[in-house]
């Protein structure tokens, strides 16, 4: 206090500042200066930082240890500063296989957590990673009764298969017509019957799955899948935008994309289970490469599903939705794969470059294991056809003769090829070291399909588009004496086809000129009958205007159409039966969309399905009889329907004859008394000659 | 067997008319001069020359005296149909387009458009009277807010006469009722109606529209009795004096037609009248099928077209062979 005197001496005038004596101070410094206490150094026991890495090699020797420290060092590198580390070890001065880590960062160590999880460090060592903090509150974690709660009811999902245990197993088809209506058809053998029929079912289009169990729609919102007897919705998955869909081979999973958020956020492609609704993970478009869709091409089974990266094939799979072994393959160069169709096994090509040949290679997923190669140079191109249960591979390549370097007005260098031909590459996947046998074709290639199960395949070549010559080959299969090769079965010339459509069940096929887009001068179909040494034409049939053709799942029917978004004028779709014999046209004002149903692959054995073949005409008779019983149903109900319209039509007569009956004076009055229903009182007929003209003939007169 | 060809016009054809013994046939297209030719050999009789623009429609009396055409000249003429010279010209404010004889032949019913400044009217006048006499009826159709007139028929007799309107409706006048509202109106089509005909004995009549579609009605009370769907716009339809068929001609819309379709491949459509099916179809028109008419015996009929040909077709005795069973 003496201090405060003497300042009172200096000024007069100022307060006292002193606490007065009995003062007492309950304002924590806290509340006084919040900014400034905030600083103030504490004691750091947060656990937060330490993480904790288990399955590291146990190593005892102490230049082992050091080389782990360093390897574990430069892996957590990216997670900031190391403040410590701690590696037990046992009695015996062994690691105890797991170790303790200090970061400089909550988040970083976080993140560590969430990446490091999983890694594998080699093939025997894969890490679990824990917040050291966690440990302590899984440690404590009790598990009450109550929590566990009842398991959830058991939801039966009704008869998804119902439309196949119909007695009759008619086929299903799906259009969607009119002022936006779907309806969902019954082909009978009496023409289409409606099923179903709703208005405003889906916003855009329909699509079903790939086995036919659901019927999907698109929606603002996302899409909804109908199935069941009665068409109610089986489940929901809402993604705002969605526009593109896909499903995997086996139904289990559905992707959806919106691709106006590609690259904007990470939910431009979703990955959703079929089943239980749930959502399985986002992915944001990558922009790096092109964006094509599919996005992702699935296996076989549903196990793995892949897409192309920046240099890199990223292979995930669908037990944990992760990267197979957390990350991606790296390939440079790579341009497209495909998945085998029966094998976890994957065929990409490499493009060429610097002087490196193009290849194309066959690996095993997930070991990686490269199982066939092929180096090929001067290409273009390469397209990949697997053949539908994954004997074969063909690989169509595009080939140049010659390459020339092109500057365009950037300055910027294309390459532009000339002469143009195409190779075709078979692999034969079943054999041992899987032999190659390759095809040249020197004109334009434009289309290429295998047979269905087979082991034939359709080509469509030419130099022009009015000039093409369709051939069929098979892939004779080695004997003990002669390799396997392969066999021109016909060869088609000077036709205008274009496109090769396979019946499901193989040996039929139908080349189309082109249902394209655009009008084209005339549309026609050539049917096909492929047998082991000929190529029967069974009919060839017009539909002006088509745009589309699709076949039935049997093989038996189908079916051309012309579609509203592509021609806004009879639009009708015309259904054949496998030989080209037009069984029915129906007509729509507007048709959009024509789909059959697809029917899941059969649940037979080969022998039950052999059985059946062999008795084949057991079953055709009776169902001939059925048949026949069934059209003479239809045939008395159309009499009895004729008959009907015939007596309502004489009963209009009646009425109007009635009535023109009591005009009947009236009219004659109008035409002064001349009746000319019965021809009295009319006036002479006038007589005048004709002449025809017969012939003209022309003639040079010799003066 | 091989239609006749009818080349006498520039432009495409708007109507075709037989009279009612059927030996000569009528035509009008976009150019001024109507035409008429012997339904026999299709040699050509005479033009009616006077017009000054397309002519939209014509008519003949029962007894081939009197033919009638109205123009976009905003003129309708009364002709001597012997001699071609103009008896009668009425002027109209608008383009004529549907015009008619009634049963007498002693009125005279035609049409006009409505534009921006005037309304489309029906109006029927007294060839007895003169020319500067008013007319006997005068329906002002835009005055109701109705849309315009695109064809019209008389009705039964000379007391209604019926309409087709370019969004679809049909509707029947009275001319006994004082009231000036139509006395039946429907809605049958979407799309322009494009056509009017009627049967042998006027008891129904046929429409043809835009919509795709072709009705029957009742020519009393315009009940629709029957529905012939087609996928493409329908033009014209005839019904057979002699048969349970009806005739359909159309196609797409010339522009449509240019973009999209190859040549030869416009098709006349026979429909039975009962049952509504399609059983055969002609293809030889290069251009949409603009008129369809029967001949009075039936059989024969004559198409007329965009690409401004008359064809007329004898039918094959096939045709007279075939019937659908009914029992």
């Amino acid at each position: 206090m003496v201090t405060n005197s003497n300042r009172n001496d200096t000024s007069e005038n100022l307060p006292d500042f002193s606490d007065p004596e009995d003062f007492v101070d309950d304002i924590s410094n806290e509340d006084l200066l919040p900014e400034l206490m905030q600083t103030e150094p504490r004691l750091d026991r947060s656990v937060n930082k330490i993480i904790i890495i288990d399955n590291i090699p146990k190593v005892g020797p102490k230049e082992k240890k050091e080389r782990l420290r360093k390897v574990l060092n430069n892996l957590l590198k990216n997670y900031g500063k190391i403040i410590n580390d701690y590696y037990p070890e046992d009695e015996n001065q062994v690691l105890k296989g797991y170790f303790f880590v200090e970061l400089e960062d909550e988040n970083l160590a976080q993140k560590a957590v969430s990446e490091l999880n999983g890694y594998h460090l080699d093939k025997m060592h894969c890490f679990k990673v824990n917040l050291f903090g966690d440990i302590e509150k899984y440690k404590n974690l009790v598990i009450r009764e109550e929590d566990i709660g009842e398991p959830a009811p058991f939801k039966n999902q009704g008869n998804l298969k119902w439309w196949l245990t119909k007695p009759e197993a008619y086929d299903q088809i799906c259009i969607q017509h009119g002022e936006n209506i779907i309806s969902v058809l019954l082909n009978t053998p009496n023409g289409p019957q409606t099923l179903i029929s709703r208005e405003k079912w889906s916003e855009t289009r329909f699509q079903w799955s790939p086995k036919g169990h659901y019927l999907c729609t698109f929606h603002e919102r996302g899409i909804a899948l109908w199935a069941r007897e009665e068409f109610n919705k089986f489940e929901r998955f809402s993604h705002s935008g969605v526009q593109l869909i896909d499903f995997s081979p086996c139904e289990n999973y559905l992707v959806t994309c919106n691709p106006s958020r590609a690259g904007v956020d990470d939910q431009a492609v979703i990955v959703w289970c079929v089943r239980t609704g749930k959502k399985k993970r986002a992915f944001s478009c990558d922009r790096s490469v092109s964006f094509s869709w599919p996005y992702f091409k699935w296996n076989f089974d549903d196990k793995y599903f892949a897409r192309l990266g920046n240099d890199c094939l990223m292979v995930y799979e669908t037990a944990n939705f992760s990267l197979v072994e957390k990350k991606s393959i790296k390939i440079p160069h790579i341009k497209d794969f495909e998945w085998s169709p029966a094998n976890n096994y994957i065929s990409y090509w490499v493009a060429e470059h610097n002087n490196v040949p193009a290849r194309v290679v066959l690996i095993e997923v997930p070991s990686k294991t490269e199982i066939r190669s092929k180096n090929l140079v001067n290409v273009v191109d390469c397209k990949m056809y697997w053949q539908s249960v994954g004997d074969f591979l063909c690989v169509k390549v595009e080939r140049y003769k010659k390459a020339n370097v092109v500057k365009d007005e950037n300055e910027k260098e294309t390459l532009r090829y000339s002469g143009i031909y195409y190779n075709l590459e078979f692999f034969r996947i079943r054999e041992k070291q899987i032999p190659v046998d390759s095809l040249e074709i020197k004109e334009n290639c434009y289309s290429f399909a295998w047979e269905p199960n087979g082991q034939r395949f359709a080509i469509i070549s030419g130099e022009a588009t009015s000039r093409t010559t369709g051939s069929f080959y098979r892939v004779a299969s080695p004997t003990a004496t002669v390799a396997g090769k392969l066999e021109l079965i016909k060869e088609l010339k000077n036709r205008a086809v274009l496109q090769i459509s396979w019946s499901p069940n193989g040996q039929h096929c139908v080349l189309i000129t082109s249902a394209s887009k655009q009008q084209a001068a005339s549309c026609h179909a050539e049917f096909y009958d492929v047998q082991s040494n000929d190529v029967i034409l069974s009919n060839k049939i017009e539909h002006e205007h088509m745009t589309d053709y699709e076949w039935d799942p049997t093989g038996r029917y189908f079916v051309t159409y012309v579609s509203y978004w592509n021609y806004r004028l009879e639009n009708a779709f015309i259904m054949w039966n496998f030989q080209g014999r037009q069984l029915q046209k129906q007509v729509f004002d507007k048709l959009y969309k024509f789909s059959w149903r697809p029917r899941p692959p059969t649940l037979l054995s080969p022998e039950q399905v052999k059985e059946i073949r062999k008795n084949l005409k057991q079953y055709s008779e009776k169902y001939n009889a059925l048949d026949s019983t069934r059209q003479r149903i239809v045939s008395q109900e159309q009499l009895e329907k004729r008959r009907k319209m015939m007596a309502e039509f004489s009963n209009f007569r009646r009425i109007a004859a009635k009535r023109l009956a009591e005009q009947k004076v009236k009219r004659l009055e109008l035409r002064n008394g001349v009746d000319v229903e019965s021809g009295e009182n009319e006036v002479e007929e006038i007589e005048y000659t004709v002449q025809f003209l017969v012939e003209t003939k022309k003639e040079e007169v010799n003066e | 067997m091989k239609p006749i060809l009818l080349q006498g016009h520039e432009r495409s054809i708007t109507q075709i008319k037989y009279n009612r013994e059927g030996d000569l046939l009528f035509s009008s297209a976009k150019d001024k001069k109507p035409n008429v030719w012997f339904s026999i050999n299709g040699e050509r009789l005479g033009t009616y020359n006077g017009h000054n623009g397309a002519v939209w429609c014509i008519d003949i009396d029962w007894e081939t005296i009197n033919f009638m055409s109205g123009s976009a000249d905003n003129t309708c003429k009364i002709w001597d149909a012997r001699t071609g010279q103009v008896k009668t010209n009425y002027e109209t404010k608008n383009p004529v387009r549907s015009c008619g004889f009634s049963y007498s032949g002693n009125l005279a019913m035609y049409t006009t458009d409505s534009t921006l400044k005037e309304n489309c009217y029906i109006i029927v006048r007294d060839l007895r009277l003169s020319e500067q006499d008013s007319p006997v009826h005068l329906i002002d159709v835009t005055g109701m807010k109705f849309p315009k007139i695109t064809s019209s028929i008389w009705g039964s007799l000379e007391d209604t006469v019926i309409t087709g309107h370019e969004t679809g409706e049909i509707m029947l006048w009275d001319f006994r009722k004082t009231s000036s509202e139509p006395n039946y109106k429907i809605r049958p089509h979407t799309k322009q109606v494009m056509d009017l005909q009627k049967d042998k004995d006027s008891t129904c009549f046929i429409s043809a529209s835009k919509d795709f579609n072709s009705k029957l009605f009742d020519l009393e009370n315009i009940k629709e009795l029957k529905c012939f769907k087609t996928e493409k716009p329908v033009n014209s339809a005839a019904i057979s004096p002699i048969r349970d068929h009806v005739l359909l001609g159309g196609g797409q819309e010339a522009v449509d037609a240019a973009l999209y379709s190859k040549s030869g491949k416009f098709e006349a459509r026979f429909f039975h009248l009962i049952f509504e099916q399609e059983f055969a179809k002609v293809r030889d028109h290069f251009g949409p099928i603009n008129y369809v008419a029967f001949h009075p015996d039936g059989k024969s009929y004559s198409s007329a077209g965009e690409d401004g040909f008359v064809r007329v077709h004898y039918l094959d005795q096939s045709y007279f062979d075939f019937d659908i069973k009914y029992n």
